[in-house]
């Protein structure tokens, strides 16, 4: 269970030399990247966080991973403070960066997955077996020994995808998974997401996307956040119950909000 | 203790596949390492002969010294603009342990450079290393990187605050190149500048691989500099850890980790 309990994030901005200048005294201006967020995340939920860019729907995710601490409030991930027990708290959490240069791309694919996966303390003989597992899952063996600067974005976002699951985490944060995929390649990733992690492994997945579809196909509930404030956290069944479609429901809540 | 030889090994194998990877890079830094020892062997040549195998060491220490300083802080700057600076903090692994680790490579590439320069300086140059004790070098060596260590674990912590323009790289650099007798004896300094020498732990480190490659003193011989940085160590160490640690979570409710 995840428990996000009024969280704010403030980022500062660095003060300019002219403003070192002249008004040396002055605080430094501040941005709300999230303002009083609570929301609980239930085991097996799958929970797509929508909004415009720049609302805060990573920052979140990256808060309830630990990667950033909140300026106020708490995050717990399985009862474990994200701030006070950090080690502990991401244990359980599997994180997809969506960054292509976050792989050493001298280095193989496999060796990759065997870099991050002993760092993530799964033993040598289980490390082999998974790797072997999640290269077969994802659909590289025929790619994974070769170094990562060949790849396509879509292949990188696989091997993304099985590095999250070396350490085999109940929870599993993916910001914009098919954002850099062609329509086929997005497709077949939100299958393997969904059926095979969400309703074969049961594990419970945070997805920031923009993408309806993607909602549709990966979620069953829908949080939007705009300008830092969660405005609205319902089920996909309720949401097609009372607008029918997640389009009608997001154009209703951020046009209300506009 | 298993997990941690599977993970410090996880590094070397890493850094290694990847520097060797730039076969030019890779060789063409071994070779660079030697040419300041022609360059001080023919000063040697000028100044007299006592000169060139004292600097011998003192160079190959001084590059030692100065990996030590800037691995930490390079590894932590290298994996933020790489984009791995993110990944690494998501893995079960803690970031002290990380930190730790991830210049082991470097020092074992730069410590075949020590034994290049030696070896070069030994059999072509005519150094005479036949009283060498080489336990006490080695024990030297260890108790050195160990002490760097600790100010290069204090200069990735800067790294991570100011991501670039590192105060304390800078400072212990000149203590290094300037105020070590690395290059030239502290003698020849000014009055002014001869206390720094004295309270300089990089002296101490150069002096004893010295008394112990030249002159063979034995550990206990060399008690005095082992004590002054292992002193060092005792202090600098849990510092630079803590410091370190607290720079991470600064950066994590700044939001600036990635930041370069």
């Amino acid at each position: 269970m995840i428990k996000v309990q009024n969280v704010s994030m403030v980022f500062r901005i660095p003060k300019r030399y002219r403003e070192y200048l002249f008004h040396p005294f002055r605080k430094p201006k501040n941005v709300n990247a999230i303002s009083g967020a609570t929301i609980t995340i239930t085991k097996g939920d799958a929970v797509a966080f929508l909004g415009p860019n720049g609302a805060g729907k990573t920052t979140l995710l990256k808060v309830i991973g630990g990667l950033l601490y909140p300026t106020e409030g708490s995050v717990q991930v399985n009862g474990y403070d994200t701030v006070k027990q950090n080690e502990k708290a991401h244990e359980t959490v599997g994180y997809v960066i969506n960054e292509d240069r976050s792989f050493y791309w001298r280095l193989s694919g496999r060796h990759n997955l065997e870099f991050f996966g002993t760092l993530d303390n799964v033993s040598r003989s289980a490390l082999r077996e998974r790797i072997r597992e999640l290269v077969d899952f994802v659909d590289m063996t025929e790619h994974i020994d070769k170094q990562v600067w060949g790849y396509s974005s879509g292949m990188r976002q696989r091997l993304a995808i099985a590095r999250a699951l070396v350490s085999d985490p109940e929870i599993l944060i993916l910001d914009e998974p098919t954002r850099t995929l062609d329509p086929l390649g997005a497709v077949k990733l939100r299958e393997l997401i969904y059926k095979e992690l969400h309703q074969a492994q049961k594990k419970t997945l945070l997805v920031a996307t923009h993408q309806v579809q993607e909602v549709e196909a990966l979620c069953n509930k829908v949080c939007i956040i705009d300008k830092g404030r969660l405005r609205a956290f319902l089920t996909l069944k309720e949401i097609k119950k009372r607008y029918r479609t997640v389009e009608r429901f997001y154009a209703k809540v951020i046009g209300e909000d506009q | 203790m298993s997990a941690l030889l599977r993970k410090a090994a996880a590094m070397i194998r890493r850094d290694f596949t990847i520097e060797s990877s730039y076969k030019m890079s890779f060789f063409l830094d071994i070779l660079y390492s030697l040419m300041p020892v022609f360059t001080f062997y023919f000063l040697g040549k000028l100044i007299g002969k006592n000169y060139f195998p004292s600097t011998v060491i003192g160079i190959a220490l001084a590059g030692y010294f100065q990996a030590a300083l800037r691995s930490f802080g390079a590894s932590i700057r290298d994996a933020q603009m790489a984009g791995s600076f993110e990944v690494l903090l998501s893995t079960r692994t803690n970031m002290r342990t990380i930190i730790l680790l991830s210049p082991l490579y470097n020092f074992l590439f730069k410590l075949i450079h020590i034994v290049i320069i030696i070896s070069f300086s030994g059999i072509f140059l005519h150094v005479d290393y036949s009283h060498a004790n080489i336990l006490s070098a080695l024990c030297m060596l260890f108790v050195s990187i160990l002490a760097f260590s600790s100010v290069g674990i204090l200069s990735a912590a800067c790294v991570v605050i100011f991501k670039r323009g590192n105060p304390l790289e800078m400072a212990f650099g000149l203590f290094i190149t300037l105020v070590s007798g690395a290059y030239f004896p502290v003698d020849v300094l000014p009055a002014s500048m001869k206390w720094i020498a004295v309270i300089n732990p990089v002296k101490y480190a150069i002096d004893g691989a010295r008394l112990a490659l030249l002159e063979g003193y034995s550990i206990p011989m060399l008690l005095k500099e082992i004590a002054i940085l292992c002193s060092m160590v005792a202090v600098l160490l849990p510092l630079g850890l803590f410091l370190f640690s607290q720079a991470i979570k600064k950066v994590k409710y700044d939001g600036t980790l990635v930041v370069y």
